[in-house]
């Protein structure tokens, strides 16, 4: 037997002595992201409940209420008689938002006095605010448009004039790369990958420093037959391998549940998936090598890791961070695997513009393994090293 | 009552004395709460790129352009004419939307026909587009509203019966809780409670681990252990809230709406909660650092289920059963609801409550656990005395 398949032996046969590591590289990756699945079931927020608070009760007032009825994203729930009834149902998150009709809605209306419909809605909920907010507001003007373009019409111009009368310029605005503001495929992703990225880091600082805090280092090293780099391929070989197949599996299983289709390369998605491995198996080896704790390595990795979601730029975009949280997220493999993605997945970009995050993601395996090097040779040598509690 | 005091005093000191629990306990909230709101510390999204195609070459295409770069939203970043160009910089992320001003687009509003200007905005980040379209739409309704006022006014109109004919209803959205939209301001506060949960369930399943291996709270009523442990981590963290909550918060300048009084009859069934949850759980442990290893991973799915990010209404009913289990999603529920929606504390009666319903139920389990556990260490104590050894009881991880 060669030594490296000597070490890859040995570790599989460690494998079982480590229930918690089992629960880490299986159960808990495959609930977290069925987990993730049910909260992104339904793909688009539609039929939020809003409430109603109509203080001219008219058949015009009525017909307002439909235009905003309906708004796909919106559900009209509950009508209040008061502002006071609808803060309550606002902060009590009964409703999302209150539309106002004011009194006089019809008259003012019919007399040309443009009465104004309000709109209050609840921005600490920012995705359900804004998305209603946007919504109402295009239902709204759409049904003031037509009430505009009638009174043009009855003026005796044509419909064309009419129509411009009404409304000189308008946009046509459309949505690239994720129409339908698809959240299990602009938000589910990154939190699928981000799991994946703390299971990669925590399990190698888990198994790296199990060896260094049983003092096992030795027997580890000499299973390599005294080759420091043998150990080490040896050691993660295996773990790499579980890696694309979690990925594939995971990641795959998503975007098929979803029907979330490649509109790129799957080679620069493999290729991809190898290089973020490698960096977040490399960072985890980093932290455990330089620390030589494994508790140490395991509270500063569950917060290099933890928070990467935070800074990857995909739920708050990179330009708007601070210079501090940019350079964060540079180092963080998660931001430029989740570049990739976008490119590959959603947006279908050529090879020149995937190429340089995936060479970023390479580099960052480099440095932090050149960063590393001094340090594991010795934490295989050095028995000051094993033992700490 | 003697008993609980010396429970009470026992917990605090066995934490301060473990270094492992120590820093769980103590120094986990402060790091995350400090560090974990530097990504939104400019909260809101400013000077988007956006690329401007323009085919018409006239005053009116200069003025949108000019509007469009001065609004505090977007900035134009360059002015070209050949779409493909532009939408590969979308593509490439360099900008974040393309305003195509179209040939003739002057000359139709001159002879009052409609007119459109294309706007294509990069939806891969939900961010980018929204910020990109309100910016343009903004600027295109000014635009808009003010060539249909001057074309009444010519005909006759004054200028405020001009403006309510363009416009038969005017509607306002009016933002409440966080007016600016600020991103930090929704998310950080959330993630705060969540820190605590996290990090106490960590330390608690730690805690007990060395508990375990010296092995002597057998002599205490089990009410005094589990009330004792309450009390030291309900003094732990409110401590944590305080931190959090009045000093991080005003360092990074995130809203507080509640009294510091009602918060904490908010937050101690909370804290309970979590405690007995954590007790509960802590069985599954062999190891002070499995809990780590165990729960890091949980943390994403667990904001999520709270129906912050993506509103609970549309998640699946089975998750929705499973967020029941959770103190944090009624944690993060009724905190958001006192500290930033400004509601009163009988405003949070429902997830008070619930968080009351899971004391209860984690009492319970947390009682159960740890009589089974008593019972077998005295039998196992009776048979053979091997005190560096695990004990016995369920399988643990």
């Amino acid at each position: 037997m060669s030594r490296i398949a000597r070490v890859i032996v040995r570790e599989l046969r460690r494998l079982p002595h480590f229930p918690v590591l089992w629960a880490l590289l299986g159960p808990i990756p495959l609930a977290a992201g069925l987990l993730l699945t049910g909260v992104f079931q339904a793909e688009v927020a539609r039929r939020l409940p809003i409430g109603i608070l109509d203080f001219d009760a008219t058949q015009t007032a009525r017909l307002a209420a439909r235009w905003v009825g309906a708004a796909r994203t919106v559900n009209i729930v509950a009508r209040v008689q008061d502002l006071g009834e609808a803060q309550a149902l606002l902060v009590q998150r009964k409703v999302y938002a209150v539309l106002v009709v004011p009194r006089h809605f019809e008259r003012d209306l019919l007399h040309g006095r443009s009465p104004r419909v309000t709109l209050l809605y609840n921005e600490q909920y920012l995705t359900a605010g804004n998305l209603i907010s946007a919504d109402v507001a295009r239902a709204v003007n759409a049904g003031s448009g037509v009430v505009a373009f009638e009174l043009q019409r009855s003026r005796g111009v044509t419909q064309a004039a009419a129509e411009a009368a009404a409304e000189p310029v308008r946009v046509d605005s459309r949505l690239l790369f994720n129409p339908a503001i698809n959240y299990a495929r602009g938000v589910g992703l990154v939190l699928v990958v981000g799991l994946i990225q703390i299971v990669l880091g925590l399990s190698t600082i888990y198994v790296v420093g199990r060896e260094l805090r049983d003092s096992t280092a030795g027997e580890w090293l000499a299973a390599a037959g005294g080759s420091p780099t043998v150990a080490w391929i040896g050691k993660l070989a295996p773990y790499l391998i579980y890696d694309l197949v979690l990925m594939l599996g995971l990641v795959g299983g998503y975007m098929a549940w979803f029907h979330i289709p490649v509109r790129g390369s799957l080679g620069l998605l493999a290729l991809g998936a190898v290089a973020f491995s490698l960096a977040s198996r490399t960072i985890g080896v980093l932290l455990t090598v330089w620390l030589a704790n494994l508790r140490k390595a395991l509270g500063v990795g569950s917060v290099f890791f933890g928070t990467a979601v935070a800074f990857s730029g995909v739920t708050f975009p990179l330009i708007a961070m601070s210079t501090f949280a940019k350079v964060w997220s540079g180092c963080v493999p998660l931001t430029r695997f989740m570049l990739l993605l976008r490119d590959q997945v959603m947006v279908g970009a050529p090879l020149r513009i995937s190429a340089a995050p995936i060479l970023v993601l390479a580099a960052t395996a480099l440095v932090a393994g050149l960063v590393a090097l001094p340090r594991m040779g010795r934490v295989l040598r050095d028995s000051r090293l094993w033992g700490q509690e | 009552m003697k008993a609980l005091a010396r429970c009470f005093r026992q917990t605090l000191r066995r934490m301060f004395r473990e270094q492992e629990t120590l820093v769980l306990l103590f120094g986990a909230s402060v790091l995350y709460a400090l560090f974990y709101p530097t990504p939104y510390m400019r909260q809101v999204l400013r000077d988007l790129p956006i690329v401007v195609v323009d085919r018409d070459h006239t005053a009116l295409s200069r003025q949108l352009t000019r509007w469009l770069d001065a609004s505090e939203a977007a900035r134009v970043t360059s002015r070209i004419t050949d779409l493909n160009a532009a939408q590969d910089s979308v593509r490439a992320g360099v900008a974040g939307a393309v305003l195509l001003i179209p040939q003739d687009f002057e000359r139709h509003v001159l002879r009052r026909e409609p007119a459109y200007v294309e706007a294509y905005a990069d939806a891969s980040y939900f961010l980018v587009y929204s910020t990109a379209l309100r910016a343009i739409n903004g600027v295109v309704g000014t635009l808009s509203t003010g060539i249909a006022v001057r074309r009444l006014e010519a005909s006759g109109f004054t200028e405020k019966a001009a403006l309510e004919r363009t416009r038969p209803v005017t509607f306002v959205s009016w933002p409440l809780f966080n007016p600016l939209a600020g991103y930090g301001t929704f998310v950080v506060p959330a993630v705060f409670i969540l820190i605590l949960q996290q990090t106490l369930l960590i330390g608690i399943g730690a805690l007990r681990v060395a508990e375990r291996r010296e092995d002597q709270s057998g002599r205490e009523p089990l009410w005094a252990i589990l009330g004792g442990k309450l009390g030291a981590t309900a003094l732990i963290y409110v401590g944590h809230a305080l931190f959090m909550f009045g000093v991080v918060f005003s360092l990074y300048g995130f809203p507080m709406r509640a009294s510091w009084l009602d918060v904490f009859i908010f937050l101690v069934p909370y804290f309970a909660a979590v405690t007995l949850l954590g007790l509960a759980v802590a069985e599954l442990f062999d190891r002070p650092e499995s809990s780590t290893v165990a729960l890091a991973a949980m943390s994403l799915p667990a904001l999520f289920m709270s129906g912050l990010s993506f509103p609970a209404e549309v998640q699946a009913g089975w998750v929705r059963l499973l967020a029941v289990v959770l103190p944090s999603t009624f944690g993060i529920q009724g905190f958001l609801q006192l500290a930033e929606m400004g509601a009163r504390l009988d405003q949070t009666l429902r997830p008070w409550a619930a968080l009351w319903a899971q004391v209860v139920v984690y009492w319970t389990l947390a009682w159960l656990v740890l009589r089974y556990r008593g019972r077998a260490l005295y039998s196992r104590q009776l048979s053979v005395v091997r005190p560096n050894e695990g004990v016995p009881g369920p399988k643990t991880i």
